[in-house]
């Protein structure tokens, strides 16, 4: 499709058919396993896990890790592998909230400003830019501090954080759409301003919305777990993994792998989107 | 494929008056189309050729009103039956386009959307305009491949558009065009983006959908042996304004205007020897911020009269139908 890509068919012509489709590569595979590990810890957390994660032991408080506790016990003696599989459901869960929120106000406010063009656009666009000058956290925490905070308003807040760079991407995208000839062909068949948005460009933009769902979720999920290390997230005793970092600070220097593990799952999540989102960014050429 | 024999009823069908489409430039307003008129018959095929930029494509667009931004109708009617369609409100237009008078573009394959089936798209026209179902919509789909002369239709209609040829999209696009049974079909350039032989194939299918359905075809190209070959009348486009209109075979054999002799001489003939140069039109197409006063030609005119400068001709009837904008015949 893009020259690049053609480029690079032609110097492998002879040993690859041309027209092989192109995978998703080492990264997208290693991301997409490492993603359904995840998803498998967010689905069936009691499967995983070996203790409940509420379950205070304080007798076995601050232990190192250990067969009966693979990532050893925090201040209360809980098991902190099990606390960490299960808040693997509410990142994923605030993050895929956040990314729908996002996805259904940015998409069709991105299709009517590039269609539309001129003070619609005008409007729209700086008021995107407005949102998108402020820090995200600065404001899911003034959403959060004005409606109060439990789990669904955090990804709702988070969601309206990341409706710029989705009306950024449809609206760029529309706008090299709409110039060209099958948008006049339709219309000259009849079709409504609606219809050549819903039906002729959108599903040409679906590619690029895509990889911009897995990038914004990946994002996501570090202003979720940010938010809930500054105590904004969802409140305790709910195990969070933000939370959990936030705790092991007091206890760094006596118990350095309480901080570490929470640390890895959030990076090991983060990349494995941000992985997949490349992957995909390849395979379709956006 | 010789011009077949007037099917055509006296009827008018589609009645262009005066049509005038205004651009808006940092130059200053440039009149695309400067007050082109003309009659469209049932059952007629209506040739409308010029160099590029000389309107006719433009005249097309504001017929069906899309019109490129920056751009929008100042003046004129067009009358399709008893309706202005100049007049109509963009909902009652998106209702006309498709079902009254549909289009075929230049390059087919750029026409279709890249990601729908072709199949799609037709029946996406046909539920637009029809209250049908899927399974309906579907089997008046293959019936329309089938009718533009799609082989193995059933097959192709699950096709993506970078999966045909060129030859193949076109057909589509008429299918899609005709879908829904259009009194007027506007061809925008059908041919140019194809081969000679399909080219061929294409001009014959447009020749055949016009007499079959009895619809008023507008054919636009610069490709004057194509609209010999199709057209029952044909007219001249020249920055904007039509210049000469008239039945194809006086315009083909007695043109009277002198822009359009210098665009027939221009075309290589049997006679034409091997490495004889064609004679070309001097001078290059005018800038249409800063048109010429008077006759938009006369620079470039063999036969320049000293009004030609001055005054624009009106056009003019000389006899039976065939007008001349020129004041070589007042």
């Amino acid at each position: 499709m893009s020259p690049s890509h053609s480029v690079r068919e032609k110097k492998s012509e002879g040993t690859v058919p041309a027209l092989t489709r192109r995978g998703l590569g080492l990264g997208g595979i290693i991301s997409i396993g490492m993603f359904a590990v995840f998803l498998c810890f967010a689905l069936w957390p009691g499967l995983f896990a070996t203790h409940d994660p509420l379950e205070q032991n304080l007798p076995e408080r601050l232990d190192m890790p250990s067969s009966a506790h693979f990532f050893g016990t925090d201040e209360l003696g809980r098991d902190i592998y099990s606390r960490l599989v299960h808040g693997t459901g509410l990142s994923l869960g605030t993050s895929m909230i956040a990314v729908v929120v996002s996805l259904i106000s940015g998409v069709p406010l991105g299709l009517i400003t590039g269609y539309l063009g001129g003070t619609v656009d005008e409007i729209l666009s700086r008021a995107a830019d407005v949102l998108l000058s402020f820090p995200p956290i600065l404001v899911a925490m003034t959403i959060l501090a004005i409606s109060g905070q439990n789990s669904t308003v955090v990804a709702i807040a988070i969601g309206i954080v990341y409706i710029p760079p989705f009306v950024r991407i449809t609206r760029a995208m529309t706008l090299t759409l709409k110039v060209q000839p099958y948008v006049d062909a339709v219309r000259s068949a009849g079709a409504s301003s609606t219809y050549i948005m819903m039906f002729t460009i959108l599903p040409n933009c679906l590619g690029a919305i895509l990889v911009q769902v897995l990038l914004v979720a990946s994002r996501a999920v570090i202003l979720e777990t940010g938010l809930s290390f500054l105590g904004l997230g969802t409140p305790p005793p709910t195990p969070t993994w933000g939370n959990m970092l936030s705790m092991s600070r007091n206890f760094v220097y006596q118990l350095p792998w309480y901080g570490v593990f929470p640390g890895l799952f959030i990076v090991a999540l983060v990349l494995s989107l941000q992985l997949l989102s490349a992957a995909g960014r390849r395979k379709w050429n956006v | 494929m010789s011009p077949l024999e007037p099917t055509v009823c006296t009827e008018p069908l589609l009645q262009v008056q005066n049509l005038t489409t205004a651009f808006a430039t940092p130059r200053g307003t440039v009149r695309a189309v400067n007050g082109v008129s003309f009659v469209l018959h049932r059952g007629e095929i209506l040739g409308i050729v010029g160099e590029s930029g000389s309107g006719k494509s433009m005249t097309a667009r504001s017929i069906l009103r899309i019109i490129p931004p920056g751009g929008r109708i100042t003046d004129g009617r067009v009358l399709l039956g008893p309706t202005d369609l100049v007049a109509l409100s963009e909902t009652k237009m998106s209702m006309v386009r498709g079902a009254q008078v549909a289009m075929i573009f230049q390059e087919p394959t750029a026409v279709l959307n890249p990601v729908l089936t072709v199949g799609e798209q037709i029946i996406e026209v046909l539920r637009t305009h029809q209250s049908m179902n899927r399974a309906e919509a579907r089997k008046q789909a293959l019936e329309q491949l089938r009718e533009v002369g799609i082989p193995a239709p059933r097959e192709r209609i699950r096709s993506y558009p970078h999966e045909l040829s060129g030859g193949m999209n076109q057909r589509c696009t008429i299918a899609m065009a005709i879908a829904c049974k259009p009194r007027v079909l506007i061809a925008d350039e059908p041919t140019t983006a194809l081969d000679v032989t399909v080219q061929a194939q294409i001009l014959k299918l447009l020749v055949d959908i016009t007499r079959e359905k009895e619809i008023g075809l507008i054919f636009i190209t610069h490709d004057i042996a194509a609209v010999a070959q199709i057209a029952q009348r044909v007219a001249v486009m020249y920055a904007g304004r039509l210049v000469e209109i008239g039945p194809t075979e006086r315009i083909i054999d007695h043109p009277k205007h002198p822009y359009t002799q210098a665009l027939l001489k221009a075309l290589p003939t049997m006679t034409t020897a091997k490495g004889e140069r064609v004679p070309d039109i001097p001078g290059n197409v005018p800038d249409m911020a800063d048109l010429p006063s008077g006759c938009p030609f006369h620079p470039r005119c063999p036969d320049v009269l000293d009004r030609c400068g001055q005054q624009l001709p009106e056009l003019d009837t000389i006899d039976q139908q065939h007008n001349v904008r020129c004041w070589l015949y007042e």
